[in-house]
Formats: C-alpha cells, structure tokens, sequence
C-alpha cells in the first residue's frame, strides 16, 4: 500500500512539474500556437488520478466542504476519508458509492504542499468559463464620462445617477467587476440616465455639437452617409469595437425616428447607450481554438476591452484602440508595453482602490459614535474618511511604487496628512504635500492602521477584526452563525465586566463547543490585535468605565496567540508585528490575494481549471523581486487572460 | 421568464393604428374601471423596530368576552372594549373608531425564528426566509410581488404591476425592504420610490411623453432597442447561460412597452410634490409618509395598480423623534427601543404611525364608482411590522388587516390564535398561536390565488411543504402551515 501511495504522489507532483514547464515566465508573453492550442485540450495519462479525483471530490464533496481550490478538507489522507464515511452520519452515503481507488483519488487531489505554490496546474489549461458580465455602476458611469467628454459632466447626471443602485457582485464574486444581473433599479436607472442624455443631445446644441461633430449634420436631414460615419465613429468608441451592418441598419432606424436633427440625435443616442454591447462586456468576436465550440481566442477589441476596463476602469483610449484596429496588441510585446503604459496612468489608481476597498473592508466602517470621555479630546470630523484615505494611499504605495506583498502587512510607511488620525497614532502628520512619514514601531502595515481597527464605538470588536483577516486575507470561508443550534442570546456581544478584559469576555462567550469551530479560527486574529482600542489607539492596558465615564479599573491586555493560521500547532505569536510577519510567512495569505486578485481581474471565481493561471500569479509574487504590481503584469500577459471558454 | 418570439414590429402592426387611440380605450379610463365589479387590491403597509405587545393588543379583559371557534377565540371588534372609546388598544386609538367594523385583528401569529435576527422587515410578506438575505435558507418573491405578476390580478397588460412606496432604508441591508422579487434562480428587487415626486412622475407620467405622437416614437425606440438584443441573443456564439441574462433584460424591455402603451390616467392624482424629501430629517417624516399615502391612494383611485406596498419606516430607523411627537428622549428610536420599548415617550411614536394608517384607511374608505363599496372595500390592506417587540422578536406578531378584498374577508373580527401550540423552542421565546405563513396563505386566496399559483417548483425542489420561508420547525410544533388561517376566508 505504501509503494502506491508513493507511486501515485509521484504521478501527483509529475503532474504538477509538467505543466509548470508550460505556463511560461511571469512576464514573457506566449503566442498561443496551433499546438500550444491544441495542448490546452489534451489530457496527458499523468494525471489521470489527479483529474479523476477532482472530478470525484466535485461530485462527492464539494456541496459540504467547498470547491477543491477553497476545500475545507485538505490534506486529507485516504485512511481519514475512510474512517469519516464509516463515523460521520452526514457521509454514509458515500460508503458503497466509492471504491478504494476512487477515495485514494480524492486524498490525492486534496494534497496540498505544505510549504510551496499551492496551486496545480491540470492538463487542461484552458480557463474557467466566463460568464456573460455587465457594466458595474463605476465602469458604466466612467464610460459615460469619458465617452461624452467635453459634451455631458457626471454633475450634470447627478440626479439620475442618485437613482443608480451600488453594486456588491454577483456568483459569489465580491468585487463589483463580477456583477451580471440587470434588476429592474438598475434598468431603471439605465434608462433614466440615458433619457436625460438624449434630451441634452435634443435640446442643447452646444452639447449635441460636440458629440455630433461632423459637419455633414448641418444638413437636414442628414444623408445616410453622414449618419453611418457617425454611427461607425462614436459607435466604435461606445461599444468597444467596431459597428457591424446590422447593428449599423438598426442605429440608422433608430435616427430617423426623430423629426429634426435634435429629435434625431437623441434617439441615436439612446439607442446606442441601451445597445447590449454598451451594457455588457461581450466577446462573441474571437476565433476558436483548435475548431472549440466554446474556447475562443478574443478578438483585438476584446482584448483591448479587457485591458482597459481592467486597468482604468473605462474604454480603450485612442492609443489602445490604434493597437486593436492593426490587431498588434494581440502581440505579446504590445500587450506588455500597452499594460505598462495604462498601469502608470492616473485612472489605474482609481481601480487599484477599488479592489483595495473591498479585499480591505473598508466600504462600511461603522458611523463613530464614541464616547467623549473615550475619546479623551481626539476629534471625530472625518476621522472615519480619514483613516480610509491613509489606508488607500498606503495600498496606492504598495502597489503603484512596486513594494512587495509583505510591505502590504509590514511596513510604517504612511500617507498621513489628517491631524485628527495623527492623534489617534500618537505622531504628527507628514512634512511633504503626500503626508509621508514613518509610523510609532507598533504600526506594522494594514492591520494595525486605523482605517483597519476601528469599531465605531468604545469596545474593541476582536471578532470583526479576526473575521476580516481569516475572511478577506486569509480567503477562509467562515459560514454565518445559525441561530436554530445556538443558546439564545449567542449572537450578542457580552455584557461588560468590570473584572474581565474584552479578550476575556469573548473567549467567556465562545467557549461553548458549539462555537468553538469556528472562534478557535477567528478569536486568535482578534486578540492579537487587542493592543489598539476602538479607536485604533495603542495600549497594554485597557481601560473599564463606569457609567460617568470615569476610569475604575485598568486591565493589562494580552495579545500572545496561537494564531492557527493554517493549523492548530503553529507557535505563539505576541500582537500585531508577529501576528502580520506569519501572515506573511504564510502560503494562505500570498495565495488569498492571488485568488482575489484573479477574482477581481477574470470578474470569476477562482476554480480549480484556474489552477495553472493562479500557480504562476503565486510564483511571481514569491520571487525576491515579486510585488502585485509584477503578479498583474504577469495575469495580463498570461495566455488564459486572451481566451474567453462560454459556459 | 421566456424568451417571446413575438418581434416588437409584430406587435405594432398587430396593434396597428389603434396605437395612437390606445391611451383612450375605455377600458382603461377610470369610469369604465369603475364599472367592473370584484376588483380587488391588495396593499401593505410595513414598519419596523417593533411595538410592545401590550400597547398594541386590546385591554386583557376582553379576553373573558371572547367565543372560542375550533381552535381559536374571536369577538366581533366594534365590541372591543379599548382604553379610550372608539380605540382598539393604546396604539390603535380612537381614529379606528369608524374603520373597526371593516378590520380584523389578529392576534398570536408567530414566525417561528430565533429572536436574534435583528430586523427583517422582508418577513411580513416573505415569511421566515433564514437569518439574512445573503444566507436565506428559502430565497423566492414575497407575497405582494406574486400577486404582481400573476394574470389572475392583471388579465392584461396593466401600467404598473407593483407599486413600492417607502421611507428609505438602508441600502446594504436588505432584508430591511419589503418588497423582494426572484426571477431566473436570483434575488432582484423591485423598483421602489424614496421619492414621493418620483413616483409621482412615474405614476402619473407628468415628465416622460407627452403626447400619442412621442407615445408611438418611444414605442419604435423600443422597437429598436429590442432588435439590437435579438441581435445579440441570435448569436451562435451566445451561450444559453448568456441567453438568459439577455432574456432578462428583453423582458424588462417589455415590461417598458407595456407601460408605454399603457394609459396614462385620466383620473386627477393631486398636486405634484414640490421638492425632494430627506429620510433623516424629523422635519420631513410626517410629510414624507403622507405624500407617499397620497400617491398610493391616488394610484388605486385612478387604477393604475392593483397591488402596492408602502414602508413607513426604515428598519434600525434611529431619527429623534422628540419634535416630531413632542417627547423628550436622549436617543433616536431604534436605540431607544433597545434601552426600553415601553415608556409612554416610546409609545407616542408608536401612536404616530398608527395614526398615520388610520389616515391611510379613511382615505380609502370613500365610495367606488360603479360598486357598492368603498375603495377600501375593494382591498385588503395588511398593516405589519418587522418584528413583534423592540428587541427583535418574533412571536405574536402585529398583524391588522383592514377591507374586505371585495367580499372575500370576514371582517369586524378580533380572533385570538393563541393556545394553538405551546412550544418553547430550542432558541427564542415559546410560540403558542398560527404559523405566519398562514397568513400569507390566507392574504393570497383572499386575493383570488389558488396553491398552483404560489407554490412553485422551485420551493418544491427545497423541499419547502408549503407556502413561503424556511419551514423548519421545533419538536412537537403543529404546523398546519400549508392552510389560511381560521375564521378570516369568508370561504373558510
């Protein structure tokens, strides 16, 4: 039995050795050849196993313990698989089902390298399929601004756009990229936004004239001509690509509606902006791969699309869109030059915040509502809005600057120009026009800045804190509390006592079996950070109140953990620098940000046909001169960010 | 939703030249609506942060006077001996004194939930969904929004399914809005007005087309609109997971057409409200509710809808309401709730509500042309709350129903469910009356529907035995849920 465990994890890492070969360096460019094509559809009898036991764990495993690439079960010999199906009632079904083959195949597809890339690649390295995605609110109203540049403000919107609902992604993608569903608000708002458009294209002609510049519209009414070169020159800009005949017929269609040149151009306009491919990123455009039916190469204009949209949130600009017209940016080298170029643009901040915002947490801070003898004379005017700005320009620094990942969790480098924030810190704002300056020697990057810890109130929330490192750094899905199997009153915070310690108070609270699942993961991410209070303010001890607001007792805070970041058994650490050095050290935290990285770059889940894709995102950001900033050059110019698989 | 092969150009040469005339089909005219008979409507009105159970009920000492029925004990409700003459209890006060004969209270429905979920103003007419939206255990329409889309309400096009009213909530925490919609496997939500102008604009069509020329212009908009997504949808490329966000999205365009041909009333809505009214501010949350009661009741008078729903307070509403009643409290309501519900400064906000659906009520209960009732004989008018008390509970929930449904209710009814069950659970507080679910039941037979028409596959693929929510249940609990309740079907 031993020789064929040590035979299949010789076929196990065989099959992950071979198709590293292929993947390519993190930054060379790999034209997609006729074989290179042909290879992403062939199954090698390497990993057979592997692939069986996906397939199997799929079938078998995944409704409980989460698709293959997030399981909950990994590592996960074959012997403990079989003694969990003859234990654990819920898996008594599988016995019969699956042979001693079939479980040895599942334990081999839930190895996992302990130390090392994480991901594997499988013979086929095509990509995950892509859904169909709209136009976020951001991307849609950046489209619009730009499109009607020097026409139409946003401002001018303003009151259309109130009506136009946030959005929080849909398939369980969290970034606003991933969003599909159009509800009736947001079609509502679509057209809403677009009616008031169309009237300023009506009834200004200031306006009109500049969006229908040509001089062929001051004859009325306007030739065929002149209104398809119109169509095939804003409508290229608008739906990312150039205007097809039919789609040309039916714009026209659209013009002659209107009586007059006004009447006209507003139902032009209209009927471009309400256009599916203005809405929605479509790639129908591409040439299959190797005679696929659903594995396309994208065409220039997609690629183009992708990019932008990618990178600056909006449409190719007129550079980009040159490149799309001669079909060079579908050379690696362009690609790689293009990308550069957009990254060190002003627009690419914009988007970097946006996933900053969300993988950070911090669209919700709480509104602050602290106590005047708590806050002891530190301001609260913007400090909320404060804090989230020094933690962006912070995140804007890691990545624009090029700094390496574990900068995100190590450095005191700050951004700090607020003297309210720098109370809370206990420093004085920075010198130069960008506020930088080097925080007290307790400020280790992210989770000991204030946008991080504040709670809103004077309590320290450890929880919140410890679910936001195992939920959003550590990619740990962490199910809600099911109120039907817990005691009445689990879900609310301990009453204060003046004899305990928030940390003490919370582990009281959860000590419960029923709760100690998930706490043992979430409580030791907390408690470590318990040297800030609720303010973000630094302390070894924490203050309890009476009901005046006078201080009746202090009690010494202990932040030493075990910080079970991959396991139970990992050593102590004591407070936020050990805490973030072994987040650091960690395979889990470099591989979360490649998957929300490839979340947020693909607008998808991360799933294990990614696996090839995800691996050498994970190898760029591992190198000595790896940084996000090098990982996302290398997810642009990998083959899989050129191909588009339907579902 | 399926794709309909139906191009819009056939529907217009279908409809031809009568296009233009369409805005003046009697049918759709307020005198000829107001000849038809049996036309019912059906409105909610939702509240949250909870009541205290003994403002709201009547006096205990009716109880002695009650009947039992089977399983449940009634009285008629003018005989409700209440604190004041004319009142029902220390909510409900003397205002109803003409409403009661037309009214039903309920009393000991219960959601069978633990009481730490917080506000959940989706469960008044989505029933006990799970702990929050993103991890419902039973994800599907509520009631109202069944009613909508179901053709025995709307045998034709009808220019607005679903009118939603509310005082804004909070836009990150939906299970706080009432009104929820499922299409395609996903949780959508309806188009609500904030806005009591909005709506307005959107009810009575003031700002959009002015005239049947603009009408038939809009309409080969559309028309285009819509050939660009055939286009699209058409493509061999198009896959069938893609076909079905696109086939969404034409059927909201449809949805367009048919409000477009759809007649503006002809009917008077009132004045159109001057101005933008702010949620947070206590000097405009009286008006903001009246505005909003207005527009529904002048939506249902000039029959542009026949089922709406109207929030009159945000969930976790924290305004200070110490000049909107004249109290003197340090905190804003929802904090206060959570400090003490049931100090007479919190039932005068209490009462302020109350009042305001009195007002509501009374401005329905005037003669409908054509019939021999009232407008709010022709409707049934759910008036509940988010939770039962201040602290986010969910037993014997408060629960008034007034109007007839055009003959289908028993009206004039205090009925007391409880003693039906007496199960404390295993979390929250004991549950002793009817199943909430019951009464979505019996809202949506009154209203015309039968099971096939509420019961969907989809919650027969969850196993859901009946009706709406998550339908676990403690040990020993008599659920009875698939049924309406007693005593209130005039059928029954």
């Amino acid at each position: 039995m031993l020789s064929i465990k040590k035979s299949l994890y010789a076929v196990f890492l065989f099959a992950l050795i071979i198709p590293f070969q292929n993947c390519g360096g993190p930054f060379e460019i790999l034209p997609i050849s006729p074989n290179e094509q042909s290879n992403q559809q062939a199954s090698s009898g390497e990993d057979t196993i592997l692939k069986n036991g996906q397939e199997l764990y799929a079938k078998n495993c995944m409704s409980c313990h989460s698709p293959l690439i997030d399981s909950t079960k990994i590592n996960r010999s074959a012997a403990k698989i079989s003694e969990a199906m003859n234990n654990i009632a819920q898996m008594s079904f599988l016995k019969g089902t699956l042979n001693t083959d079939q479980i040895q195949a599942i334990a081999t597809a839930l190895e996992r390298r302990v130390e090392g890339n994480p991901f594997a690649c499988s013979s086929d390295r095509s990509p995950s399929a892509d859904p169909l995605r709209r136009l976020s609110r951001d991307e849609y109203l950046n489209t619009i601004r730009d499109a009607f540049a020097g026409s139409v403000t946003l401002n001018e919107l303003q009151t259309q756009l109130n009506q136009f609902p946030l959005d929080t992604g849909d398939d369980g993608v969290p970034f606003d990229r991933g969003v599909r569903v159009v509800t009736s608000g947001i079609f509502k708002a679509h057209n809403t936004i677009v009616d008031r458009i169309g009237e300023y294209m009506s009834a200004d002609a200031t306006k009109r004239g500049v969006i229908f510049s040509d001089s062929c519209f001051s004859t009325n009414p306007a030739t065929d001509t002149c209104v398809n070169n119109f169509i095939n020159r804003f409508g290229k800009k608008v739906l990312r690509r150039p205007v097809d005949a039919a789609e040309r017929t039916i714009l026209l269609n659209a013009y002659r509606i209107g009586g007059s040149a006004a009447e006209s151009a507003k139902f032009l306009t209209r009927a471009l902006l309400l256009n599916p491919s203005f809405l929605y990123h479509t790639e129908y455009k591409g040439t299959a791969v190797s005679n696929s039916t659903t594995l396309f190469n994208v065409s220039s204009y997609e690629l183009a699309s992708r990019l932008s949209y990618l990178v600056t949130g909006s449409f190719p600009d007129s550079t980009l869109m040159a490149k799309a017209d001669d079909q060079s940016i579908l050379r690696a080298d362009v690609l790689a030059q293009e990308a550069t170029r957009l990254l060190s643009s002003a627009k690419a901040k914009d988007s970097f915040r946006r996933f900053f915002k969300k993988y950070l947490v911090l669209e919700s801070l709480k509104a602050p509502a602290f106590s005047a003898y708590f806050r002891d004379g530190i301001s609260l005017t913007n400090l909320n809005e404060d804090a989230v700005e020094e933690m962006l320009s912070f995140t804007d620094y890691i990545a624009l600057s090029n700094r390496p990942l574990s900068e995100l969790l190590t450095s005191r480098v700050s951004f700090l120009k607020s003297a309210n924030l720098a109370a809370v810190y206990g420093t004085a704002v920075g010198s130069g026009a960008d506020g930088m300056t080097t925080l007290p020697s307790d400020r280790n990057g992210v989770m000991s800045r204030v946008g991080f810890l504040l709670s809103g109130n004077d309590s320290t929330n450890p929880i919140h804190r410890g679910f936001v490192v195992r939920n959003s750094l550590l990619c740990d899905d962490i199910p809600s509390p099911d109120p039907n199997v817990l005691p009445a009153g689990s879900l609310e915070h301990p009453p204060l006592d003046p004899n305990l310690t928030t940390r003490q108070r919370w582990t009281q609270k959860t000590s419960a079996p029923v709760c100690l699942g998930c706490h043992s993961q979430i409580n030791p991410l907390g408690f470590a950070l318990e040297s800030f209070d609720g303010l973000g303010r630094s302390r070894s001890q924490e203050a309890i109140y009476d009901g005046s607001g006078n201080v009746i007792r202090r009690l010494a805070v202990d932040t030493i953990v075990s910080p079970n970041i991959a396991s139970a058994d990992e050593r102590n650490v004591n407070g936020s620098g050990e805490l973030s050095l072994a987040l650091v050290n960690s395979q889990k935290f470099n591989a979360c940000f490649v998957k929300k990285w490839h979340q947020f770059a693909m607008r998808k889940k991360i799933t294990t046909q990614d696996g090839c894709l995800a691996a050498q995102l994970y190898d760029v950001l591992k190198r000595p001169d790896g940084t996000p900033l090098e990982m996302i050059k290398a997810l642009i110019n990998h083959p899989n960010f050129r191909q588009r698989k339907s579902l | 939703m399926k794709y309909n092969p139906i191009t819009r150009r056939y529907f217009l040469q279908g409809l031809g030249s009568t296009i233009i005339s369409l805005p003046f089909l009697a049918s759709l005219t307020k005198e000829a609506h107001a000849q038809t008979t049996g036309i019912k409507r059906f409105i909610a009105v939702g509240q949250d942060n909870g009541f205290h159970t003994p403002f709201w009920v009547p006096p205990t000492a009716n109880k002695s006077r009650m009947t039992t029925v089977g399983t449940h004990k009634e009285m008629r409700l003018t005989d409700v001996a209440g604190p004041q003459t004319g009142a029902i209890s220390q909510i409900l006060g003397p205002e109803f004194a003409a409403l009661r004969a037309k009214m039903l209270f309920l009393e000991n429905i219960d959601t069978v939930c633990p009481w730490t979920r917080g506000h959940q103003m989706a469960t008044i007419l989505g029933g006990n969904f799970g702990r929050v939206w993103s991890d419902a255990k039973y994800r599907g329409p509520t009631i109202d929004r069944v009613l909508a889309r179901s053709s025995k309400i709307y045998p034709t096009a009808y220019r607005i399914d679903g009118l939603h009213l509310r005082v804004q909530q909070n836009g990150s925490e939906p299970e706080i809005d009432l009104s929820w919609d499922y299409r395609n496997g996903e949780m959508v939500f309806p188009t609500v007005y904030d806005q009591p102008q909005a709506a307005f604009d959107a009810i009575f069509n003031t700002t959009t087309i002015g005239n049947s020329a603009a009408v038939q212009k809009e309409l080969m908009l559309v028309d285009q609109v819509n050939e660009q997504y055939k286009l699209l949808r058409n493509n061999a490329r198009t896959s069938t997971a893609d076909k079905r966000v696109l086939d969404e999205h034409m059927d909201m365009i449809l949805d367009l057409q048919k409000r477009i041909t759809a007649s503006a009333p002809t009917c008077s809505p009132g004045t159109r409200p001057g101005r933008s009214y702010s949620n947070s501010s206590p000097a405009d949350r009286s008006a903001l509710i009246d505005l909003h009661s207005q527009i529904l009741v002048a939506a249902i008078k000039c029959g542009t809808t026949r089922v709406a729903t109207l929030a009159i307070c945000r969930g976790v509403d924290d305004v200070n309401y110490n000049s909107i009643v004249g109290i003197n409290l340090p905190h804003g309501w929802h904090e206060q709730s959570h400090i003490d519900y049931t100090v007479p400064e919190v039932l005068k906000i209490y009462q302020f509500y109350s009042k305001k659906v009195a007002n509501l009520l009374t401005a329905l209960d005037v003669a409908e042309p054509g019939t021999s009732g009232t407008y709010l004989d022709n409707s049934i008018v759910y008036y509940g709350n988010g939770q039962s008390e201040g602290d986010h509970r969910y037993s014997n929930r408060p629960t008034l129903i007034a109007g007839g449904g055009a003959g289908a209710l028993q009206t004039n009814k205090y009925i007391d469910y409880g003693g039906y069950n007496n199960v404390r659970a295993p979390y929250g507080p004991a549950f002793t009356g009817r199943n909430h679910n019951q009464l979505l039941v019996t809202l949506m037979q009154a209203m015309g529907l039968s099971e096939s028409d509420y019961y969907s596959a989809d919650m027969i693929s969850k196993g859901v035995s009946a009706g709406f929510g998550d339908d676990r249940e403690p040990n020993g609990y008599k659920s009875d849920r698939r049924n309406p309740l007693p005593g209130v079907l005039k059928a029954a």
